[in-house]
């Protein structure tokens, strides 16, 4: 991206401007993006010691990718350093949880009950609904969080989501699929209840 | 033609307008003649929704300030740490030390006092070198204080970032400056515990 080029060179020659709406950018993206790796206690400080890596290696920074997977990749990989340090191990492989609501012949057994959402806008942005979504993020491995994040939210490829977390796109489409129908069953036991 | 099983697994591609035509031919013919998955398709376009929502609505106040601050602070850090005019801001830092008057007969230790912004990792490895080293200090936060911040840049003839370090009321620099007095044995010196 042209636009990379021309903020790199001034980012380099120290700006002080350029620094402020590169902090103001992506801040807060990292912030989360962090989060879904380390939790909300050491995603601050992780994105803290992820801008100083950034400073010391904007000199060497190729731009081979774009600014942006290039923050991230930084991000996961100083967020990843503090869980060894912590020898955090919360993982747990994400079934597919449709799979027993087919019958034999791939049609539903058990098809999907309707939502009482009657204004679907106003009900999403609920505290429910946000106290629902958090805790339901918060139940799955941190890699499924993670491409979930940086798709549905801050809409990247698979090609860069899969550099980022040194995982194959493969791998990431499916944690995607499984993660948002774990969202889908999440809603829905929540509408029957 | 697609099973209700097939068109789950085809669902993401498809809200993500990533089907080729004809997939997605496929999956919009099977939607019209099935209204479950057609309520399913939907169901999982609202839970995605969500998610989005919800990221807007745990947007916490950033502290953007400090991490603007905490940045520049590094940035000009790491800019004389390559520069020669570092080494020469060291030796400076260390001639100035070795010809104070390490004051005979004064034997009380020397005040410390250490300007910081919470932020600053600098700030951060500048005070745990001095608590490794059981030194007492007094720290001076400047975040969102405008009155300390030009009171500590006039003592330090200037200079605005942190963290600054005086010592006896002496100005010695930042972090940098702090380890390389340390690194030269003369930090110790200078605090009168030699």
């Amino acid at each position: 991206m042209a636009t990379n080029t021309a903020l790199l060179s001034t980012l380099r020659a120290g700006d002080e401007s350029a620094i402020r709406s590169l902090v103001a950018t992506y801040h807060a993206s990292m912030v989360r993006f962090a989060r879904t790796i380390a939790g909300d206690a050491g995603a601050e400080e992780i994105v803290q010691e992820a801008w100083i890596k950034v400073i010391r290696a904007l000199p060497t920074f190729e731009g081979r990718s774009s600014l942006r997977t290039w923050l991230f990749a930084i991000v996961r990989n100083e967020a990843v350093s503090r869980l060894r340090q912590d020898a955090r191990q919360p993982e747990t492989e994400s079934a597919d949880v449709l799979a027993d609501r087919y019958g034999p012949d791939g049609t539903w057994q058990t098809p999907p009950g309707a939502w009482s959402l009657d204004t679907p806008e106003a009900a999403l942005a609920s505290k429910d609904m946000q106290g629902l979504i958090r805790r339901t993020l918060d139940g799955m491995p941190a890699t499924q969080r993670s491409v979930l994040t940086l798709r549905d939210i801050e809409g990247l490829s698979f090609e860069d989501i899969s550099n980022i977390l040194v995982i194959s796109s493969s791998n990431a489409r499916v944690l995607l699929h499984r993660g948002r129908q774990r969202l889908w069953q999440a809603i829905d036991e929540y509408q029957k209840g | 033609m697609l099973t209700c099983r097939d068109l789950a697994k085809h669902a993401d591609r498809y809200l993500d307008g990533e089907l080729s035509l004809r997939e997605r031919l496929e999956v919009r013919f099977h939607m019209f003649l099935c209204k479950h998955c057609s309520r399913y398709v939907e169901q999982l376009r609202l839970a995605i929704e969500a998610l989005r929502r919800s990221a807007d609505a745990s947007q916490s106040p950033e502290p953007q300030e400090e991490a603007v601050g905490g940045l520049l602070s590094a940035m000009r850090s790491e800019q004389c740490r390559h520069s020669p005019v570092y080494e020469d801001t060291v030796s400076r830092v260390l001639s100035a030390v070795r010809e104070s008057p390490a004051a005979a007969g004064d034997t009380a230790a020397p005040e410390v006092v250490i300007y910081t912004t919470p932020w600053c990792p600098y700030c951060h490895r500048a005070k745990a070198l001095l608590q490794r080293k059981n030194v007492s200090y007094r720290e001076v936060n400047v975040a969102g204080d405008p009155v300390r911040r030009q009171e500590m840049a006039a003592l330090a003839a200037g200079r605005t970032t942190v963290p600054q370090i005086f010592i006896g009321g002496h100005g010695i620099g930042g972090c940098d400056e702090l380890h390389a007095l340390d690194a030269a044995g003369d930090l110790d010196r200078l605090l009168r515990r030699a």
